[in-house]
């Protein structure tokens, strides 16, 4: 359908265009008219059908500010992947990180001034992860904006989006703030999804204090806690917390994770099996993070840090001293 | 129509003028994606965001072309993640209260879907996006194209079309099964 007729149809035919239509339903054949009336008549039926009440648009002021702290953080983001601002770079470029925990202990040094973020990674669909001076990694999806306030006396993190936390164990709570509520930690590892209506925290290992208007509640691993307005939290069981982690590219972070752990979850992310050769074994406690690592890649950087051999199976692997 | 050379130097009257053109058109046709009020109006906002944002990047075209071009990408990126979020939410219903259910506001809902709605549903999808975009956003082929990566061409085909089965369904006694629904139709015509 030519648009000349759709612009005459709309009233905002220009003189050229309406001549265009009168020629073409005064000329031959006849049908062009009844062809004519018939397109109009359809495009009169529907005349209001597409219309319906909006609410107020956003104010220009608001969009330029939203736009703004995305451009700065997309800023700092950078400056952190320059070389002279990044310390611990080359470690994150091979996307894996990994100590066994026996040999290095507690952390004696508090962190002072606030965090920072020393190491940046990029994954799939925009996420980014971040390992911070604490020793703690963060992963966050692309729209969300975190924030490390200097000075804090606490391992601050302000949050506004969706971000996993695998915190290193510290003395020092690690707190991280959201328009909704805080939740607080001393060593654990957790996903908060928040925007502006509610916030949700899924905890995999450990446990988290989450505060709100409507009072305080600890949510413990395999549990799933919500706020939402002045409501009281409610925290609820879940038979499979890991269902809930719907990350693109799946999410295997560990800090100071047991070694069991860690292999169930990596079994369940390449739904292969992994079998973890004794007990003890499977207390020794790893830290890492991957990306898009095969299953032999990672099996193989877990057994080479905790000094255990990795023996491939027909449905998987065996970890074995 | 704001100047995008004027968006594009960070003009925040010309901003304004942008949001005050295209907020309720953009969230019209967000809304048919998406189906649900308040999703589409904030990805109507989180595509005037993503405008402002990388404002320096866009060169041809119109501003209310690439804005609704960044917002149709937003609805349909946010139209996978609730399919994806499904279980997550099966499982948070078991936890918040329900919202009560208005008996009012569903009668009128349910007296609201009209004949001519059902006509529009009819549509192939893509059909239905060009119908859309040009009847009842105001858009001109050429935005349209670029809002959805088509020739000028193809898109007075595809309202050519849509015509046609609007007519048909219209004209048909019970109003259904009358469109030319069939995917090797609309694949012909996105040919162009």
């Amino acid at each position: 359908m030519d648009e000349h007729i759709v612009n005459f149809l709309r009233g905002r035919a220009t003189d050229l265009e309406r001549r265009r239509v009168e020629h073409l339903r005064s000329s031959s054949p006849p049908e062009s008219e009844a062809e004519f009336q018939e397109i109009s008549e359809t495009w009169t039926r529907f005349e209001g059908m597409g219309d319906g009440s909006v609410g107020p648009p956003p104010s220009a002021g608001a969009i330029a500010r939203a736009a703004g702290r995305r451009r700065s953080r997309a800023r700092w983001l950078a400056s952190l992947r320059s070389p002279g601002a990044v310390l611990g770079l080359a470690a994150a470029a091979a996307l894996v990180l990994l100590v066994p925990w026996e040999s290095i202990g507690r952390r004696d040094a508090p962190p002072t001034g606030g965090l920072t973020a020393i190491a940046t990674t990029s994954g799939p669909s925009g996420m980014v992860t971040l390992g911070l001076s604490d020793g703690s990694f963060v992963r966050i999806t692309r729209d969300t904006r975190i924030e490390f306030p200097p000075g804090a006396r606490t391992r601050d993190v302000v949050l506004d989006g969706r971000g996993f936390f695998a915190v290193a164990r510290d003395s020092i709570p690690f707190v991280v703030r959201t328009e909704i509520g805080t939740v607080a930690v001393l060593g654990t590892r957790f996903e908060i999804d928040v925007d502006e209506r509610a916030l949700r925290v899924v905890v995999l290992e450990g446990n988290v204090r989450l505060s709100g208007p409507g009072g305080q509640a600890e949510v413990s691993s395999g549990q799933v806690g919500y706020l939402s307005g002045r409501m009281p939290p409610r925290v609820v069981g879940s038979d499979d917390v890991l269902s809930l982690l719907d990350w693109p590219g799946g999410l295997l972070i560990f800090r100071e994770t047991p070694l069991a752990q860690a292999a169930a979850e990596i079994a369940r992310h390449f739904g292969r099996t992994i079998t973890v050769g004794d007990e003890r074994l499977g207390r020794l406690r790893i830290t890492a993070w991957f990306g898009n690592e095969t299953l032999e890649e990672v099996t193989a950087a877990v057994c080479l840090t905790v000094g255990a051999r990795c023996v491939a199976t027909a449905t998987g692997v065996d970890i074995l001293r | 129509m704001a100047d995008l050379d004027r968006l594009r130097a960070g003009d925040e009257g010309a901003l304004a003028d942008l949001v005050a053109e295209v907020w309720k058109p953009l969230v019209l046709y967000l809304r048919r994606i998406l189906e649900e009020e308040d999703s589409a109006e904030d990805a109507a906002q989180e595509a005037l965001i993503r405008f402002w944002e990388h404002r320096e990047r866009w060169t041809g075209g119109t501003d209310r072309a690439v804005v609704f071009r960044i917002g149709r990408n937003v609805a349909l990126d946010l139209r996978r993640r609730v399919r994806a979020r499904i279980r997550r939410a099966a499982h948070q219903a078991n936890l918040l209260a329900p919202e009560p259910s208005d008996p009012e506001r569903d009668a009128e809902a349910s007296e609201l879907r009209s004949l001519l709605e059902e006509a529009l549903e009819n549509l192939p999808p893509r059909r239905r996006e060009v119908f859309d975009l040009v009847r009842f956003r105001g858009l001109t082929y050429r935005e349209v194209g670029e809002v959805l990566g088509l020739s000028t061409q193809t898109v007075a085909n595809h309202l050519t079309l849509a015509h046609k089965d609007l007519r048909r369904f219209l004209k048909a006694p019970s109003g259904r099964s009358a469109t030319g629904n069939d995917a090797t139709e609309d694949r012909r015509s996105s040919d162009g």
